[in-house]
């Protein structure tokens, strides 16, 4: 035991499309990485609020000193207060919030909580995404595909788990009227409408919310504030009542979903997200990345292809798979990180990302197009 | 408070507003060591410590230190992201699990580790379908983990689900032996079972199952969520019988109480031929908490912390203080204590019925004492849990005791019976009408 040193393996989890080279990240402040190797990068892969919001740090100081994690016996108050605030910030009707350490895990919590709502019912649509490997029958439609979807939603069908902007394969903003469709699938045939909001919630878009008809929506990191890992679920009311009133309170839990720290994270960043500008900001740089993939578009024809941009979420597509890590590789080289999914490059800079820190990152993806032979 | 309650039932879980409104439950507030503190300023001899996740106590001054440094300069990164600190406490971690358990993945919950605990086994023994686990065990309660989850009433409203389970009573080798076949992929246990019961299994069980799934070609996966890092006087449990799982979860005290974190460790004869792509769908997406570097430096320092306060060795000292404690009191009140259950620091003891759980529960509560409650409203005879911080010293340990004979001196007043009769009612407590909880309660537990 311990000696056995030159053995021990780290499994470093293997990127989600970030460049292979970048290399160990030693800081992040704003919007920007600090590397390891030298310099920094500017980050418009990661997604989420951005990093050493002083506003959130010092709410998680604060509970951190007093109570990080909850005894689970007593009544927290950083979680009453979470859950309100996050059930008041909520698409109408949307009251009931499940909170957990991350994203995935909330995902996993809606589409528990739909299949106790059609317990005999086994099986899933999902539009062009595997929810992360779970154990689950599910029946996947091509992404903005109405008539798919509704096809899709017989009456063995639980649940029907959407983006309400796709972010898994570039950016896909749905035809006029998918989403409504989509409702109208899901109230014809009893499934439990599920938005998986983790990219797309919270402001992004330029909304707090890109949708606010399903039943259950998703949310991921974001919430947390770029400090704590933290995911939650808001469901309708009648919904989760139906499954977990009459039963015990232990039907759904975890020993450290809404832990203090986290709950305390969420209340800094909803706090931000209601009284600054954050989704005005989404909007205004949406407009300016927008530009930007033009312009990229119109510079190198037959490169750049599908510029796309919806709020601070946009994709350009490349000729292939190499043209596009080539690209990715280039671009770290020039300080900006950004996610390639395929032969896609995907822009997801933090939500407090500011105008010269974007500008500076797509100058330099920009340059990295401009560099390729 | 009301205002709390409120909270909950309209936009958390209205049944544990309904539980938490019965119980008259203070509001957590602060912590310092072993005690806690609610908002109305009473103090309370955590002999709970959140189910184990206070493992060091409460606001360990080393871990916290590290932590707020940390939170100052660079709390995390995107999962996904490499940064040092994670491979630090990979590397931390390894130097601690037993044999050749060298790889380390992390989660955010112990749910997540078990998930990815089951994606490794399911990855490692393709085309075998079918996992084997204890009646009344607990592993978390995501889609994948409910599969194997032994407490019927938390999995039924869900069935049926997509993964096979045969469940078998937990310490019966001859019941693992029989459960075997060439489509088992693995058999899931906790070293002492808890959920709601704490059972100890006999001398030998873990290494008689260990031998079972050797030869039957299936994985064993140990579930070392409560019972790591040395709650049971061993730094894991599985070193008393010199049995090294195919993989291991830990999860609570992992942090010293900080952040939520659970891991997942594989062996080497497990992955030695696994090629990136395997890797990649047991151990992808990364869980969120991989970016925290926040996280990973308390783990790194609460599992340093239980190493230099020798936390193990002190769990094997004062556990057998309090068992022997225990067995006293249970002695005194025969009528109420059926057995004292446990090993080390993980200690309860078996009640006549879970209403009379309930009501030692909220008497030494009124004392000044948190006990763990099981949570389970099925079990017949559950197990009040005396789960103190590993730091607890040998006058707490005696506060608590005498606390707990003095509450059963005064439950002694009513007739056992009356208990009995008023706790088949328990299943239905989240359907009865308020009015009628109140009155019972008021009666029976106050």
């Amino acid at each position: 035991m311990g000696s056995v040193v030159d053995t021990q393996r780290v499994v470093r989890p293997p990127g989600r499309g970030y460049p292979p080279d970048l290399g160990i990240v030693t800081g992040a402040h704003g919007a920007t990485f600090d590397l390891a190797a030298g310099g920094s990068a500017v980050d418009l892969a990661g997604g989420g609020w951005g990093y050493g919001d002083p506003l959130v740090v010092a709410a998680v100081a604060a509970q951190l000193a007093r109570l990080p994690l909850s005894t689970r016996s007593f009544l927290s108050r950083p979680l009453a207060d979470a859950v309100r605030r996050l059930a008041e910030l909520s698409p109408p009707g949307l009251d009931v919030c499940y909170l957990c350490n991350s994203g995935a895990e909330a995902l996993d919590g809606a589409i528990k909580l739909a299949k106790g709502r059609h317990p005999r019912r086994r099986t899933l649509v999902t539009a062009s995404r595997l929810p992360h490997h779970l154990p689950v029958t599910q029946r996947t439609v091509p992404y903005g595909d109405a008539g798919a979807l509704r096809e899709a939603l017989t009456r063995d069908v639980f649940a029907l788990v959407v983006e309400p902007v796709l972010t898994t394969a570039g950016v896909v903003v749905p035809p006029p009227g998918y989403l409504v469709a989509a409702r109208e699938a899901c109230d014809r045939s009893g499934a439990v409408l599920i938005a998986d909001e983790t990219v797309t919630g919270l402001g992004r878009t330029g909304e707090r919310f890109a949708w606010s008809g399903p039943d259950v929506a998703v949310f991921g990191s974001t919430l947390g504030g770029g400090v704590l890992p933290l995911g939650a679920y808001v469901a309708r009311k009648r919904l989760n009542d139906r499954v977990y009133r009459h039963r015990t309170p232990v039907l759904h839990a975890s020993t450290t979903g809404g832990n203090p720290a986290s709950c305390a994270a969420a209340l800094a960043t909803l706090a931000l997200l209601a009284e600054r500008d954050v989704t005005g900001n989404a909007r205004r740089l949406g407009a300016v990345l927008a530009a930007w993939l033009d312009e990229l578009g119109r510079s190198f024809p037959g490169v750049v292809a599908d510029p796309v941009a919806a709020g601070l979420l946009g994709s350009v597509t490349l000729p292939d798979v190499g043209w596009a890590a080539a690209v990715q590789q280039e671009t770290l080289r020039q300080g900006a990180v950004v996610l390639r999914q395929g032969r896609m490059l995907a822009i997801r800079p933090p939500l407090r990302i500011r105008r010269p820190e974007l500008d500076r990152g797509l100058a330099a993806l920009r340059t990295a197009l401009a560099k390729q032979p | 408070m009301t205002g709390l309650l409120d909270g909950y039932e309209r936009h958390y879980s209205p049944s544990l507003a309904r539980l938490f409104e019965l119980a008259r439950c203070p509001v957590e507030h602060t912590g310092a060591g072993t005690v806690l503190e609610a908002e109305d300023g009473r103090r309370y001899l955590d002999f709970s410590a959140g189910y184990g996740v206070f493992a060091l106590g409460h606001l360990d001054p080393r871990v916290q230190g590290v932590a707020q440094r940390q939170l100052a300069t660079f709390a995390g990164v995107p999962p996904g992201v490499p940064h040092a600190a994670q491979e630090a406490l990979a590397t931390h971690l390894a130097g601690i699990l037993p044999g050749d358990l060298n790889t380390v993945l992390l989660a955010g919950s112990g749910t997540e580790a078990v998930e990815i605990a089951l994606r490794a086994a399911f990855a490692a023994r393709p085309g075998r379908h079918r996992l084997v686990a204890a009646r009344h065990s607990y592993h978390g309660k995501t889609l994948n983990a409910l599969a194997v989850l032994g407490q019927r009433h938390l999995r039924a409203p869900f069935e049926p689900l997509w993964t096979d389970a045969t469940f078998v009573p937990f310490g019966d080798v001859a019941a693992v032996a029989a459960a075997l076949d060439g489509d088992t992929v693995a058999v899931l246990l906790e070293p002492i079972l808890g959920g709601g019961y704490l059972v100890v299994p006999p001398g030998g069980y873990l290494a008689a199952v260990a031998d079972l799934c050797r030869r039957a070609g299936c994985l064993l996966i140990v579930d070392e969520v409560q019972t790591g890092f040395g709650r049971t006087g061993t730094m894991f449990a599985v070193e008393r019988e010199d049995v090294v799982p195919d993989l291991m979860i830990v999860s609570k005290g992992l942090t010293g109480g900080h952040v939520p974190m659970a891991a997942t460790a594989v062996a080497d004869r497990v992955a030695r031929n696994w090629d990136d792509a395997t890797w990649a769908r047991v151990a992808d997406p990364p869980a969120d908490v991989c970016g925290s570097v926040l996280a990973c430096v308390a783990a790194s320092a609460a599992i340093a912390a239980v190493g230099a306060l020798d936390l193990p060795a002190r769990a094997a000292r004062q556990g057998a203080r309090l068992l022997a404690g225990l067995a006293v009191v249970a002695d005194r009140h025969p009528a109420w204590v059926r057995s004292v259950r446990g090993r080390g620091l993980m200690a309860g003891i078996e009640l006549r019925s879970g209403l009379a759980e309930y009501a030692i529960w909220l008497r030494m509560l009124d004392r000044g004492v948190l006990t763990g409650f099981s949570t389970n409203s099925h079990a017949r005879r559950p197990v009040l849990r005396f789960f103190p911080p590993l730091i607890v010293s040998p006058v707490e340990i005696d506060e608590a005791l005498a606390a707990l004979d003095d509450a059963l001196t005064g439950l002694g007043r009513t007739p056992a019976i009356v208990y009995d009769a008023a706790a088949l009612l328990l299943p239905w407590q989240y359907r009865m009408p308020k009015p009628a909880l109140r009155l019972a309660t008021r009666l029976l537990l106050a």
